[in-house]
């Protein structure tokens, strides 16, 4: 029989037990400690405790998909802590994003990077999105998370469109009055949508209330919860997508080597090996989960799939603060409704609206856009062909690829002609 | 991958650094450690220097609530000794601020006078506020515009930039275009009465340098003024806040209540001065007002040319005192395209500028008719004619283009007299029979007909012009007309005939505006009908009668339902009988 351990002897080992009681198992060294680990971690076990090399190709995913979560991991930080400053009053607003530019500890840097990872943000989910078709990634059966990825890209609109309008300066105040003018435009209900949004006929204090709110609980609240969908989905949807042969054939499989494992007195599993069998893992329902000898080009998630990972998320970071370090978030002067800048332009991601709308109200404002994400949502169910999944560009598709490429065109260059060839009275400039 | 990983969080671990050591190293902290340092050394005694050298830099700010809106100033942070009298000769930001007796820094703060963003301890980023701050920081020389906010008394001598640009704002005649609070009541021009707190002072500059710097469409005209005078004026367009902050809210909205008056009083435009002028004659008095009320900014007269309106040298031969009294109480009643604005003047003002006008003796007239072309008419019609002189671009409709054959073949020599004789009313042809005389028109038309027209024109086959209306007016006749009008007229005249259809913006001479009566009473019926039926050859009006298929009752109506636009009614439509035939037909001349 084993003495029970002293009060001193606890006392003693109080790091290492804290330590072990916190991460559960040591730094791994063996497959099954990497597995351990994987499926104990919180943090860790919406991973897959093995990922397909194809996953982890850098060309494959381009990593936008992590660099997205990243940018919002980021927004939420510095979001939070510009919080701590700001007051959605119509009379404080502006002057508290002098105080945060000119004299409040990392105010102006927090800013800058919350500004700029919001920008980044809707180019990175847009990009991802661009990824996700040009690989064919959409089709069964992931095509219900094509939708929620839709979904969470139009929320990020949303979510940076609503934080537009918190500096309370000119460039918000008219941005959010020409954006919601957009909305106005449908019809029977634009007006009702429009006073909705601002609680009011024009941008005012109400306005600026409800896009706070909006923009610091309601949609970081459901941001959240359809990214976890997202993530969950990922994983019963088979993983990530691949070409048909991504799996190696018999001859080629990779075999887990099997090695001296230190066991750190954990009590000791059946050493790898060739067969292996599965419990409740084996009664999960979808198309790729192995049992017996099937192809297998699976790696461990650790450390493979987490070094990727953190490595994107580094130089997110990076990124977004060399360009917060480098280049000031514009503040204008402080919002004055009798005094509209000319132009007045809405966010650059909604300026291919706007450009469209001074064609046609109805049509640029809410007939195409609406078309658009009614095309984009609907997208999986329509084309639900097999040929080309996990495969960039694949000449099997090249209809669809050159419709939508056509469609990225047409935006990005609307964009482009909203953002640097209009002037005064939204007449053509060229902007050199 | 790992030694990625590692590299990028070493850089990033790095960047914090940076950013830590930015922020804890403040400049702000640098000044205000070199303040105590040097203040300790001068220290009159131990407990001094003990106190500054004890003391830790610390953000100063000063909250001023006495002058509208709350202001922070926080410039005191760097600027710590602007208190302290034995730093008049420190290197800035250390040095003292002169004193100004009744300034107190903790009731004034520094943004009041100087402008900048107060609260930024950065020193670039306080002084210019960003590239979009609407104040950044004046130049001393300026500060005047904010000293006028409180000191209101009219011709405060402590702002002679101000006071020169208030006479610039009169002179200049900004008042009768721009609204003012309380000065000025123009309603053409945007409202400057906030002008200052909502534009950059660069900005004011710019656009009094060139009125379509930032607005490629502005109609206000380009101001001949030297570098020292746009500055007096855009200093004191600075200065116009939008009310005094030092006056209460009740006694700034009662002021923003006031009724806008018939007219300025000449006081507050001449000055002084004023006084001493309402005692000379009539004449006199308009020779001194001339300057004054703002004429020259647009009209030329003997040195002066403000190159957008007309010349006044030839008027007392060209119009008459009733004529005159109409324009300057309604420059749109005799030219309805004008853009004189009104002038908020009193009627003895009109009177006497009409008295030394029509007093004036005009200038000799040259002997050549090249020579009389270029004094007469080249300052609209251009130098060669082509209806593109220095001031073509304010006339409406704009100068004939004497140089196309099209219109000036197809017109008879007749009709060019008697346009160059009576003038063509309505427009800013002005009649110029008593500077010429019948002999002396005659040959300037010859001379444009052979030297500036170029080439030759159409040849026209014969025409059958009814010379007075063949459909009696009648409310039938106008609505059949207005329903021919809108049918094939209005996409270049325009629903509403002003001349401003949808075409209209692409067509040189711009068409008609069928709306100025004065024209429309001034020519003859015939002159229409040919218009319409056999188009306007040099135009872009078509022959409505084969084009369209109109025929003389159809066009009888349309021109019925034109008079109707012009007041004219049954009375115009019966007299009007062709006295001088106005086109030139092969067989049918002279």
């Amino acid at each position: 029989m084993s003495q029970e351990p002293g009060f001193l002897t606890n006392l003693r080992q109080l790091p290492k037990n804290l330590w072990r009681s916190l991460f559960r198992n040591p730094l791994p060294s063996s497959d099954l400690g990497r597995s351990q680990t994987t499926f104990s971690n919180f943090f860790l076990h919406i991973h897959p405790i093995k990922t397909h090399v194809n996953s982890l190709r850098p060309l494959y995913t381009v990593g936008l998909g992590v660099i997205s979560f990243s940018l919002f991991v980021v927004l939420v930080a510095t979001g939070i802590l510009l919080m701590f400053y700001y007051v959605p009053s119509v009379e404080q607003a502006h002057n508290r994003m002098l105080d945060l530019n000119g004299t409040v500890a990392f105010g102006a840097l927090l800013r800058n990077m919350h500004r700029w990872a919001a920008h980044g943000m809707v180019a990175a989910v847009f990009l991802h999105l661009c990824r996700v078709f040009y690989t064919g990634s959409y089709k069964p059966p992931r095509d219900f998370n094509w939708v929620v990825g839709v979904l969470l890209f139009l929320l990020t609109l949303f979510l940076s469109f609503t934080g537009y309008l918190l500096p309370w300066d000119q460039l918000a105040y008219w941005a959010i009055t020409v954006g919601t003018s957009i909305a106005g435009y449908a019809p029977w209900i634009g007006e009702d949508i429009r006073f909705l949004m601002l609680g009011d006929r024009l941008v005012g204090q109400e306005a600026l209330i409800r896009f706070y709110v909006l923009h610091v609980a309601v949609l970081p609240a459901l941001m959240t919860t359809l990214i976890g969908v997202h993530f969950w989905r990922i994983r019963k949807d088979g993983g990530l997508s691949r070409p048909a042969d991504a799996d190696l054939p018999e001859a080629q499989k990779r075999y887990p080597v099997a090695v001296e494992e230190k066991l750190d007195g954990l009590a000791p599993l059946a050493k790898t090996q060739k067969t292996r069998t599965f419990g409740v893992l084996g009664l999960v329902r979808g198309p790729f989960n192995k049992v017996g000898n099937t192809p297998d080009n699976t790696v461990y998630s650790w450390p493979h799939l987490f070094v990727a990972e953190l490595f994107t998320f580094a130089l997110t970071v990076l990124v977004v603060l060399v360009v917060a370090m480098l280049v000031a978030a514009p503040l204008e002067a402080p919002a004055d409704p009798t005094h509209p800048p000319n132009p007045s332009k809405a966010p650059w991601y909604f300026l291919g609206l706007q450009e469209m709308v001074s064609y046609s109200a109805f049509w640029g404002g809410v007939g195409i856009p609406g078309l658009m994400v009614l095309g984009l949502l609907l997208l999986p169910y329509l084309d639900r062909s097999q040929l080309g999944v996990g495969e960039w560009f694949s000449r099997q598709r090249i209809l669809a690829i050159t419709l939508f490429t056509l469609f990225v065109i047409v935006n990005v260059v609307l964009i482009a002609i909203g953002t640097f060839f209009r002037g005064p009275n939204w007449s053509f400039v060229v902007p050199w | 991958m790992r030694v990625a990983l590692a590299v990028i969080s070493v850089i990033v671990l790095a960047l914090h650094g940076v950013v830590f050591e930015n922020q804890l190293h403040a400049r702000w902290q640098e000044h205000q450690s070199e303040y105590f340092a040097q203040a300790g050394k001068i220290a009159p005694n131990e407990a001094v220097r003990a106190a500054l050298a004890s003391r830790k830099p610390a953000i100063e700010q000063v909250i001023v609530r006495s002058f509208g809106a709350e202001r922070v100033d926080r410039c005191t942070t760097c600027h710590i000794a602007v208190d302290d009298p034995r730093f008049s000769e420190a290197n800035q930001p250390l040095r003292t601020h002169p004193a100004i007796p009744g300034h107190k820094f903790e009731t004034f703060g520094c943004t009041l006078c100087h402008d900048g963003q107060g609260r930024a301890v950065q020193a670039k980023l306080a002084h210019e506020g960003g590239e979009d701050w609407p104040w950044p920081m004046l130049p001393k020389a300026m500060i005047e515009a904010n000293c006028v906010q409180c000191h209101t008394e009219p011709e405060w001598s402590h702002a002679p930039h101000v006071n020169a640009g208030r006479r610039l704002f009169f002179e200049r005649a900004c008042y009768t275009c721009h609204t003012i609070a309380g000065l000025s009541y123009g309603s053409i021009g945007p409202e400057l009465t906030e002008v200052g707190r909502k534009r950059r002072f660069d900005y004011v500059l710019a656009k009094i340098e060139n009125p379509r710097a930032s607005n490629p469409t502005s109609t206000m005209p380009r101001q001949d003024l030297t570098a020292e005078q746009r500055m007096d004026l855009a200093i004191f367009l600075k200065a116009q806040q939008g009310g005094s902050i030092s006056r209460a809210p009740l006694a700034q909205f009662v002021a923003g209540q006031q009724q806008r008056p018939e007219w300025l009083p000449v006081e507050r435009i001449v000055g002084p001065d004023a006084e001493r002028i309402r005692l000379l004659a009539p004449a006199a008095q308009g020779e001194a007002l001339v300057p004054k009320v703002g004429c020259f900014s647009c009209h030329k007269l003997d040195g002066h040319d403000g190159g957008v309106g007309p010349d006044l040298a030839y008027t007392n031969s060209q119009r008459d005192q009733a004529w005159l009294m109409r324009h300057f109480e309604d420059p749109k009643s005799v030219v309805p395209g004008s853009v004189m604005p009104p002038y908020p003047l009193p009627r003895e003002v009109f009177e006497a500028l009409s008295a030394y006008l029509l007093g004036r003796t005009p200038p000799a007239l040259p002997a050549g008719p090249a020579e009389q072309f270029a004094q007469l008419c080249s300052r609209c019609h251009g130098t060669a004619g082509k209806g593109d002189g220095v001031i073509a671009k304010y006339l409406d409709p704009q100068p004939r283009d004497l140089s196309k054959a099209a219109f000036m073949k197809t017109k008879t020599r007749d009709r060019l007299v008697a346009s160059l004789m009576n003038g063509v009313p309505g427009t800013s042809m002005a009649p110029w029979g008593h500077v010429l005389g019948q002999q002396g028109a005659e040959r300037l038309v010859d001379y444009v007909l052979t030297e500036v027209v170029k080439g030759a024109g159409p040849k026209l086959a014969h025409r059958e012009i009814p010379g007075h209306n063949p459909v009696p007016y009648s409310a039938a006749s106008v609505a059949r007309g207005q329903a021919t009008f809108l049918n094939r007229c209005w996409g270049c005249h325009g629903k509403k005939a002003d001349g401003h259809g949808p075409n209209a913006e692409d067509i040189v001479p711009r068409p008609r505006n069928l709306r100025n009566g004065p024209f429309v009473r001034g020519v003859a019926y015939s002159r229409l009908h040919e218009s319409i039926k056999y188009g306007v050859q040099g135009t872009a009006m078509p022959a409505a009668g084969f084009d369209f298929a109109l025929d003389d009752a159809a066009i009888g109506d349309l021109i019925n339902f034109i008079y109707s636009l012009n007041g004219l009614g049954e009375s115009a439509s019966a007299a009007k009988v062709a006295a001088i035939p106005s086109t030139s037909i092969p067989g049918n001349e002279r």
